[in-house]
């Protein structure tokens, strides 16, 4: 378990660096974990994607497929590989503060 | 939130159910033979064992415990879920103690709600839905279309069919493919197009894993089985292909033995159906596609425990493929049923010890950094995720992929091979 300061809020992440609590999230909260990903910035491309996934966990709570993220934002698998490096599906979905999604993941 | 607490200590009182329900489980189970009274103490499978030096779990303590009646200690104990169920420890006993099966016993024996980590949540979602992942069929269906209309833009005439009725053979996915890798399943397209099979992807009761074995859930672990099982039977398919995994074969096999279930249709691993039609010159490989240096990891699951359970030649045909697929092969040692475990397994990936991951997978680290490759190719989902975090880790170069890509790669079609370049690929 792992606290990490953001906003002078502190965060909660799991073992495996994912939040412990999705409600805990704020978009500064993205920009935090996408620097521990190795990601320097968050455009507002990647912003769009993270907000849709948000969106669907609080609906359905389960992470959206990939192929749905990449339908209803418009974006390819390609772009998304570009924005998200690879796993993409995977990665968005942790900045998107989602815990680890259950199978081999 | 849902997420579990792995941290949280764990009570265990039997009280209310039998007094040594571990031991008479075992016992009464003809599947699992583990007579613990052979154990003579000798040390072996701890010497062996990934969690040696770890902790202070030492298999003997833990059949110590069980035969003086110290049950509810090691129900409780984190240990039993931080093994990866490499079963190195089984495959060395001199006497034939099983120590994996007396693992599982112990873990089925863990209030569902104390089970650390996703791995009961997966076997949830397999039960109620049908994946792991919770797919839903329409979403399934459309992310499969989707691939293949991909792949049609290259290769025009590549079609199969969904739910056909006495198909040969009946395909099986891991949900991490649609979910996260949709990419991937255009390997497995084109590899069943390639070899010019009668095959067909389900609509459900596809998943080609099972978690409830590695959460202790004996019962959903059969149910899921049958239900897939009768989904096979319905559609009268001829084989039933399981997919890169694991364990999802072990699990099947193992549990058709275990909880007695007679299917009327033959069960193979995928990789070795790659080997058949190799041999039967079904395909047309180009080895220069794949010019990295690649090694094999053995999944624990189609290896060792394999070759305990009567289904070793997996190895064989796996190595039969790639020496055919690549120019630079080699052997990481030890190998085979002596392998070491990717750090992932027995649903340890997904139960939160990453520390105790770490550890044991430093020797896996360094049995590939002695080899130099540049790809460890290994025909498991899991052990797919379990050495790219070892590879994230420990800031190695070297990736993981699937038999499936290499072979997907080197088929000679009228299309272009994939750039296979760093940070390029399937994933």
């Amino acid at each position: 378990m792992t606290i990490i300061q953001v906003n002078d809020k502190k965060i909660t992440l799991d073992e495996d660096g994912y939040l412990r609590d999705f409600t805990q999230w704020f978009p500064e909260v993205a920009e935090a974990l996408a620097n521990r990903e190795g990601i320097a910035e968050l455009s507002a491309e990647h912003l769009e994607v993270i907000h849709f996934i948000r969106g669907y966990y609080e609906r359905h709570r389960v992470a959206p497929m990939v192929h749905f993220v990449s339908k209803e934002t418009g974006k390819s698998f390609r772009e998304l590989h570009r924005l998200f490096s690879k796993q993409p599906g995977k990665r968005a979905a942790k900045l998107a503060g989602l815990p680890r999604a259950t199978g081999c993941s | 939130m849902e997420q579990p607490m792995t941290t949280k200590p764990v009570t265990i009182n039997l009280d209310e159910l039998q007094e040594t329900p571990l031991r008479d489980g075992l016992l009464a189970d003809a599947a699992w033979q583990a007579d613990l009274d052979y154990c003579m103490t000798c040390g072996r499978c701890l010497s062996v064992c990934p969690l040696h030096g770890y902790s202070d779990f030492d298999p003997r303590k833990v059949v110590r415990k069980v035969l003086l009646g110290m049950e509810e200690e090691v129900i409780a104990s984190e240990s039993i879920f931080q093994c990866t169920g490499c079963d190195r420890c089984s495959y060395v006993c001199p006497m034939g103690v099983k120590i994996s099966a007396l693992i599982t016993r112990a873990r089925s024996l863990r209030p569902r709600d104390q089970v650390p980590g996703g791995s009961q949540k997966t076997a949830d979602h397999h039960r109620t839905i049908g994946n792991n992942m919770a797919i839903g069929e329409e979403d399934w269906l459309d992310t499969v279309d989707w691939m293949k209309e991909e792949v049609q833009e290259d290769i025009p005439d590549l079609d199969f069919p969904i739910d056909k009725e006495g198909a040969d053979y009946f395909v099986t996915i891991n949900s991490k493919l649609p979910q996260f890798y949709p990419m991937e399943l255009q390997c497995i397209y084109k590899i069943f197009h390639a070899a010019g099979v009668d095959w067909t992807l389900p609509t459900n009761w596809w998943e080609g894993t099972n978690y409830a074995m590695f959460s202790g859930d004996l019962d959903t672990w059969e149910f899921t089985l049958r239900q897939q099982v009768n989904k096979v039977e319905e559609l009268g398919c001829k084989t039933l292909v399981y997919t890169e995994c694991g364990h999802g074969y072990y699990a099947t096999l193992a549990g058709y033995r275990k909880f007695g279930i007679h299917p009327k249709f033959n069960v193979i691993h995928q990789v070795s159906l790659y080997a058949q039609w190799m041999r039967e010159g079904r395909f047309k490989v180009d080895p220069s596609r794949n010019p990295q240096r690649i090694t094999l990891h053995d999944p624990c699951n189609v290896a060792r425990k394999a070759v305990m359970e009567g289904f070793g030649h997996i190895m064989d045909d796996s190595r039969y493929v790639i020496e055919r697929v690549c120019n630079d092969f080699v052997e990481m040692w030890p190998n085979r049923e002596n392998n070491l475990c990717c750090s992932g397994g027995g649903g340890a990936l997904i139960s939160g010890f990453v520390e105790a991951r770490m550890h044991y997978g430093k020797g896996k680290v360094e049995q590939v950094d002695r080899t130099g490759a540049d790809i460890v190719c290994t025909p498991c989902v899991n052990c797919q995720d379990g050495m790219a975090e070892l590879a994230k880790d420990y800031k190695r170069d070297w990736r993981a992929m699937h038999l499936w890509a290499l072979l997907a790669n080197s088929l000679v079609f009228e299309n272009p091979p994939m750039d296979l370049s760093p940070g390029k690929g399937t994933e």
